[in-house]
């Protein structure tokens, strides 16, 4: 496990794709959050993280590119050579991952909440409940669509259509949401979709007329990211490279 | 080179199963969502809307005292005074205050029968939009300020609307030719007054529309017809609020020349508060724009992952020429899917509907053309706008994430996001989600005061402006593709 660590750490340290991903994640998260939080808005603590909305896209470019890259390029087949312990090297991407996403995603969404308190009128204490959680949720969220994104790069192993896969699975629920005109649907898709479940655990205000609670939609997105990931495993190593 | 291009393209097997994910999608998801479209009050399936004079749903409630009208002839009214009552308004829903909502309306009326959605030409008095002259459901034609003498003549299939301040000096305001209007016509005095509609933003997304119930009270005298006079309540649906038990139920009263009309309702075409429209059955269109960007992006980059660009560019060196040519066959490729599978989810979802004992709106064929080849242009330009990403980045997950960013994000934060409606309509004229624009079905009028909001449906941009912002987004791509290409090395 430390030689596979230390060998995707390199990697990470010599191409230049973590260079561009951490700061666009953070980027694009506070670049959103930020104007955001000034407009009216009746939950301000969700609005102020609204950018968590375009961050999970860069969040999922990357963990796709990590491993679909490889498969591309067949480079790939060197680190299994290598390193013939597959699920090593998988477990060593993900630790990565989760370690940039958190190293870009934190100060960004600390930024927007900090931005938000000052600015938005009827932002609540930073120490309450319910900011907490939403924040620390927020980032949670981010770590779980790394994993999502990783999982689905691994069963299909086409960076294209992996990221089209993630991608639809984040932005298509929460826009045809709307277009189901029957409010049972509605609310079975809000509860399974791992975007709008998950993104439940941003709202603060009426938490009693959600489909599902925060933590339990948050649970949700869990489940999808670790049953993804798990089957991306499976997959490593049943197949061939 | 065209051909060749077609070739390739149908070649692939993870191409073709793209485009085939297309048909899934849209007929798919568009009858899944169909499926569940159901339209309940409280005694069974809810009755369809009325329809107005061209096919479209219309709200058509008034108070009517009335007589009938053989042949040509005129009608002279003025409005004495005109009030009226607002129940429960913001900011604290507790009062009934006194007060006219703008489109609140008292005039004259020649209308074909008093069955609901029977066409009309009307001059009238509004609330806070002065004097109008309205016909046909979708038609309104401001008069002269300070108005409040209203005539009407009819000379066949003609009605002419005048106003004047005085009774004396009359101006025109409008001709309304009714097509297929009877000899035998009812002509009088009406009064509606629409709920007074406001929409707050919703915690979950979206936006929250609130309606509250409104009542209008018009004194009209020196009415110039003779005879007896009948009151029809158009289009009474039997229910009566309290006020309307206990203070002022909706009738007339006459003492003398004077008559008092009590009315509510509206003589308007319907909005999407009538039911759900044909864009219901368009479900599937993000799932299958998100399929074309992928074929589209991969279109380009498979062929420079594997090298096959420098077969293709020794094939043919003209590289502009080599890289407009794939445009426009996964563009044509798209559009012909896209155009197919929309032709086939429209009538399916409206037949699901329907077989639900619910009810689409109606839209007339030419709005129904308009959606059925807006989606596939939609489909068609953003797999050239993708293509272009691909062609112009050169790399494959970055070219269908920031294609993904572009079309399907802003739709999503505009239509489904607690982004504010300001902020939201910037998104929808600027980014290529503009091209959703298509597949609004109902027209915003600005004689109804109804939010006319991006969560509801509504786009700030007719459709085929909002297509050729996403034309521009493809072209531009498209553009910078064959720049690099020829340029630099493939």
């Amino acid at each position: 496990m430390r030689a596979a660590l230390r060998a995707e750490w390199t990697k990470l340290r010599t191409v230049p794709d973590a260079a561009i991903a951490l700061p666009l994640i953070a980027l694009l998260t506070a670049a959103v959050s930020i104007p955001a939080a000034t407009a009216s808005s009746p939950d301000v603590v969700k609005s102020s993280l609204l950018g968590v909305q375009l961050g999970q896209a860069a969040v999922a470019v990357w963990a796709v590119h990590t491993l679909a890259g490889e498969y591309g390029t067949g480079l790939l087949r060197a680190t299994f050579t290598a390193l013939p312990r597959r699920l090593d090297v998988l477990l060593a991407k993900a630790a990565l991952l989760l370690t940039g996403v958190l190293a870009a995603g934190v100060p960004a969404i600390v930024a927007s909440v900090l931005f938000a308190h000052a600015h938005a009128d009827g932002y609540p204490s930073l120490g309450s409940a319910a900011v907490l959680r939403a924040a620390t949720g927020s980032v949670l969220y981010l770590c779980l669509m790394t994993l999502l994104a990783l999982g689905v790069a691994a069963c299909v192993r086409s960076g294209v259509a992996a990221t089209g896969i993630v991608l639809g699975v984040l932005y298509l629920t929460p826009a045809v949401l709307g277009m189901f005109h029957d409010p049972d649907w509605q609310r079975w898709i809000y509860r399974l979709s791992p975007s709008t479940a998950g993104a439940s655990i941003q709202s603060t205000v009426d938490l009693a007329s959600l489909p599902i609670g925060p933590w339990a939609g948050l649970g949700v997105a869990a489940a999808w990211a670790f049953g993804l990931f798990g089957a991306g495993a499976l997959i490593l190593r049943a197949c061939d490279v | 080179m065209i051909r060749a291009e077609l070739t390739k393209l149908r070649s692939v097997r993870a191409w073709v199963a793209g485009i085939a994910l297309v048909f899934v999608a849209v007929v798919g998801l568009g009858a899944l969502a169909a499926a569940g479209i159901r339209v309940d009050c409280p005694d069974g399936p809810c009755p369809k809307p009325p329809t107005g004079p061209g096919g479209e749903a219309v709200t058509d409630h008034f108070s009517y005292v009335h007589q009938r009208l053989d042949g040509d002839g005129e009608l002279t009214a003025h409005v004495a005074s005109f009030r009226g009552i607002i129940t429960y308004p913001p900011p604290n829903h507790d009062t009934i205050v006194d007060g006219l909502v703008p489109w609140a309306k008292a005039g004259i009326m020649v209308k074909d029968g008093t069955s609901e959605g029977a066409n009309y030409a009307a001059v009238l008095l509004t609330g806070s939009h002065g004097v109008r002259m309205q016909y046909a459901f979708t038609e309104d034609r401001a008069g002269p300020a300070g108005a409040s003498w209203l005539r009407l003549t009819r000379r066949g299939d003609t009605v002419t609307g005048y106003a004047s301040a005085d009774g004396a000096t009359w101006q025109p305001i409008g001709k309304a030719k009714l097509d297929g209007l009877r000899k035998s016509v009812q002509i009088g005095l009406f009064v509606a007054s629409p709920s007074d509609v406001t929409a707050k933003a919703s915690a979950r997304g979206g936006s929250i529309v609130q309606a509250r119930w409104t009542q209008a009270t018009a004194v009209f005298d020196q009415v110039d017809r003779q005879g007896e006079w009948t009151f029809t309540n158009v289009g009474d649906d039997g229910l009566r609020t309290d006020w309307e038990k206990g203070n002022e139920p909706p009738g007339v009263t006459r003492d003398g020349g004077r008559f008092t009309v009590t009315g509510s309702g509206d003589i308007a075409p319907a909005g999407n508060e009538a039911g759900p429209s044909l864009t219901f059955t368009l479900t599937g269109m993000i799932g299958a724009l998100i399929a074309v960007i992928v074929v589209g992006v991969l279109f380009i980059t498979g062929e420079y992952r594997r090298g096959l660009i420098r077969t293709t560019f020794a094939a043919m060196p003209a590289r502009g020429r080599v890289l407009t040519a794939k445009a426009i066959v996964i563009g044509g490729v798209t559009f012909v899917a896209g155009l197919v599978s929309a032709a086939i989810a429209l009538p399916l979802g409206r037949f699901l509907v329907e077989s639900n004992d619910g009810y689409l709106l109606p839209a007339g064929a030419g709005t129904q053309i308009r959606v059925v080849v807006g989606a596939g242009l939609l489909l068609s330009l953003t797999a050239i706008l993708a293509y272009g990403m691909g062609a112009t980045l050169r790399r494959g997950v970055l070219a269908v994430t920031a294609a993904i960013v572009l079309v399907v994000l802003p739709y999503l934060l505009a239509t489904a996001s607690v982004l504010p409606t300001g902020a939201a309509v910037w998104l929808l004229r600027l980014t290529p989600a503009a091209g959703f624009a298509f597949q609004q079905v109902l027209p915003a009028y600005h004689q109804v005061q109804l939010p006319y909001r991006p969560s509801g449906g509504y786009f700030p941009l007719p459709p085929w402006a909002g297509l050729a912002v996403v034309a521009a987004w493809a072209a531009a791509f498209v553009g910078l593709a064959v720049l690099r290409a020829r340029r630099t090395d493939a």
